[in-house]
């Protein structure tokens, strides 16, 4: 049974469910909704002394803070699997787990969106700053859970900030609305046709609501899908656009700017000479004709008619890769970043752990001197009893005032990258002092 | 003197800096253009405010309005072209056009400081007052010709690499079509009018003013030329009957002809228009 490495002290530690450790069948079922964190907090509540939980469909996190130092770590993951009913389908091999260093720097990398199945995928840092939110407002960040994500948090700004991680569309419906724009510019006065009702579409338009779009028309084969979609979509957003009928909607197009078409439809629901009178009449800015369907929906003739765009699936292909790999090429700088918070980090939570080794130096001094005042000084007189304990108390304290700075340079410099160094250094202080069976009978 | 020299051999170099930060920003390498971006809106303003200083100084030296030769123009028009894409860059918060731009108002500034000479003898026309408003035209004019031309450039440009699908620099760098052809019109619609306007004091001035004055004239007629192109594209914008890269094609081959037209009218034609 694993449990925390630690030489008595409150240590972080994260265990967890995500994309590099199990696959969606097992990740789905062990999923944590926001009503369910209320909770789940009770149940740890035994165990961990702070606590956040964050949950998204690509992870199932825990970071916190036991208790007790001997509890063992088997013991989250089993309560986790028995809230969630989950033991058969998920197991303990499913779960990773990460101390100090390692679940602050696993932490850092989901918070600066490099640890995301899609790297840069921004939703993840939103989702993030609620987990932490929720955390709060349950009363379950402590210290070192507040220090570690406020830390994190910086992290994820400054990657936002100082990198192109989050630039460019990594999905087919968002390229198809990051394409719109860089024709269109502001989509809000722009009218716009969906074509489909099914997935891909309701993504794109939700893409497109997000870019400032209302006037937003569906058409489907069956009315009553693309009906229910605008009703859907119209939920939070206005949206000014119809219903058309599918066998109509060959009729409006020259009131199109964008058509964006994802039926399931075997054949080309638009071919060239539908359109060829559309775009011969249309002066001004051009018109953009996205296919995402499969098979393809529009005649590709079409896109060889002047002041028509017309793109397909490939061509979105086409720019979601060339952004993807962009963003690839930032991960080293994002790491840079991850490793001086990281640092940061680490300076502050090690001068945490410092402290009670050198309340131990002191306590070991002060017990010397004790011990052999108490040995030599029989004879003394009160008077020359009460020197002598003033000058040994002073001597001591000098002794242990002129070592914890050279302590403090050992354990809390920023320049101490890897975790074991500052972990080794503070067990080998706590040798050199002939601390170490402290160490062990707190291990 | 020695104020002017130095500034008339500093400009080029600033130009030819500025054009180096806008292609790094433009073709961006993240890290150099991290260490280059904070002083590119300082350096452009600084380079106006230089301009303007050299103006100034040789407006007191040579007891003229730095009007009296193809050099001087040019340099003002370096200027004009430079002041109007500050305000533009300011307006619109897009900087990834700055380097098409500077490139064209550094080249007319190298051109200008190699070769400009102070004349020996003005000619008296050169002091009349109407000149000043026709040159003040011209230049607006021409400035707003450029940067119409260059982003109907740019717009061409865009346009065929999103009907290629060539998603590369140009497509992540510039600014939406939208935006290219919005900045394009109102930059020939400037142009349309001030050249308007330069034309219209040129006719009512000129044929009193100057002694040989020919309406078939080369210069007159290169630029009457230019102002139909433009009125067709000014009054075609106002009707909304083209197609947009049409318009901007026109924008882009006005840019040309107007260019080729003064270079070619200067150097190779006599016309009653030059006065030194």
């Amino acid at each position: 049974m694993e449990s925390f490495r630690t030489n008595g002290h409150p240590i972080l530690f994260s265990v967890g469910v995500n994309h590099t450790t199990a696959p969606i069948e097992v990740r789905e079922k062990i999923y944590v909704s926001e009503k369910e964190i209320p909770s789940l907090m009770e149940v740890m509540k035994e165990f961990l002394a702070e606590c956040m939980v964050l949950s998204t469909c690509n992870r199932t996190e825990l970071y916190g803070v036991p208790v007790d130092n001997n509890i063992e770590i088997d013991i989250i993951k089993d309560k986790l699997i028995e809230f969630k009913n989950a033991a058969g389908n998920v197991k303990k091999e499913h779960f990773y787990t990460l101390h100090a260093a390692g679940a602050a720097e696993h932490l850092f990398h989901v918070a600066s969106s490099i640890d995301s199945m899609v790297v840069g995928d921004s939703q993840i840092m939103h989702q993030f700053k609620e987990a932490y939110a929720k955390a709060q407002e349950l009363g379950s960040i402590g210290k070192i859970l507040n220090k570690v994500c406020q830390t994190a948090l910086h992290s994820g700004k400054r990657t936002k900030t100082e990198t192109a991680l989050f630039e460019g569309a990594v999905s087919i419906s968002y390229a198809a609305v990051e394409l719109a724009t860089k024709i269109f510019g502001d989509l809000k006065e722009k009218n716009i046709l969906i074509l489909g009702a099914g997935e891909t579409a309701e993504l794109t338009a939700e893409s497109l609501i997000k870019k400032r779009a209302v006037n937003i028309s569906f058409s489907n084969r069956t009315r009553e899908n693309a009906e229910d979609l605008k009703e859907k979509l119209g939920v939070e957003t206005r949206i000014n656009g119809d219903v058309l009928d599918f066998s109509t909607f060959k009729e409006h197009l020259g009131k199109f700017d964008i058509i964006i078409s994802s039926t399931a439809a075997d054949n080309f629901i638009l071919y060239y000479d539908d359109f060829k009178p559309v775009a011969k009449h249309r002066t001004g800015s051009p018109i953009l004709i996205i296919d995402i369907a499969m098979p393809r929906d529009i005649d590709p003739r079409i896109g060889k008619l002047g002041n028509v765009f017309l793109k397909d699936i490939d061509d979105l292909n086409a720019i979601v890769d060339a952004n993807f790999e962009k963003r690839k090429a930032q991960i080293p700088i994002v790491r840079k970043i991850v490793n001086d918070e990281v640092s940061h980090f680490l300076s502050w939570y090690y001068a945490l752990q410092l402290v009670p080794t050198i309340n131990d130096i002191e306590d070991k001094f002060e017990k010397i001197r004790v011990d052999e005042i108490l040995k030599n000084t029989n004879g003394f007189s009160q008077h020359d009893r009460e020197v002598l304990e003033k000058i040994t108390k002073g001597i001591v304290n000098k002794i242990v005032r002129s070592t914890v700075p050279n302590l403090n340079e050992m354990i809390t410099k920023e320049e101490l990258p890897v975790e074991d160094n500052r972990y080794n250094r503070l067990q080998l202080i706590r040798r050199l002092f002939g601390l170490e069976h402290k160490f062990d009978n707190r291990k | 003197m020695i104020s002017i020299e130095i500034l008339n051999f500093a400009l080029p170099l600033l130009y030819a800096a500025i054009i180096v930060v806008y292609g790094i920003n433009f073709f961006r390498k993240s890290e150099i253009n991290d260490m280059v971006s904070g002083i590119r809106r300082p350096l452009l303003l600084l380079i106006i405010l230089l301009q303007a200083v050299y103006f100034i100084l040789r407006s007191i030296e040579f007891n003229h309005a730095p009007i009296t030769s193809s050099y001087e123009i040019l340099t003002l028009l370096a200027f004009s072209i430079s002041l109007s894409y500050f305000y533009i860059e300011i307006k619109t918060g897009v900087k990834d056009t700055g380097f098409f731009i500077m490139l064209i108002a550094g080249i007319l500034q190298i051109i200008s400081s190699l070769y400009i000479v102070e004349l020996k003898e003005i000619n008296p026309i050169l002091k009349n007052w109407f000149l000043g408003f026709h040159v003040v035209f011209v230049l607006v004019g021409y400035s707003a010709i450029t940067i119409s031309g260059i982003y109907g450039m740019l717009y061409i440009k865009l346009y065929n690499d999103i009907k290629a699908s060539r998603f590369g620099a140009v497509y992540k760098r510039l600014p939406s079509l939208d935006l290219l052809e919005k900045m394009t019109s109102n930059a020939v619609q400037f142009g349309f009018i001030a050249l308007s306007l330069t034309i219209l004091v040129g006719v009512i001035w000129l044929p009193h003013s100057v002694p040989n004055f020919s309406y078939a004239d080369p210069k007159l007629i290169t630029t009457l030329i230019v102002w139909i192109i433009y009125g067709v594209g000014f009054v075609s914008n106002r009707v909304k009957k083209f197609q947009s890269k049409t318009l901007m094609t026109m924008a882009f081959a006005g840019f040309i002809v107007t260019m080729f037209s003064v270079a070619i009218v200067n150097i190779f034609l006599s016309s009653f228009h030059k006065f030194n």
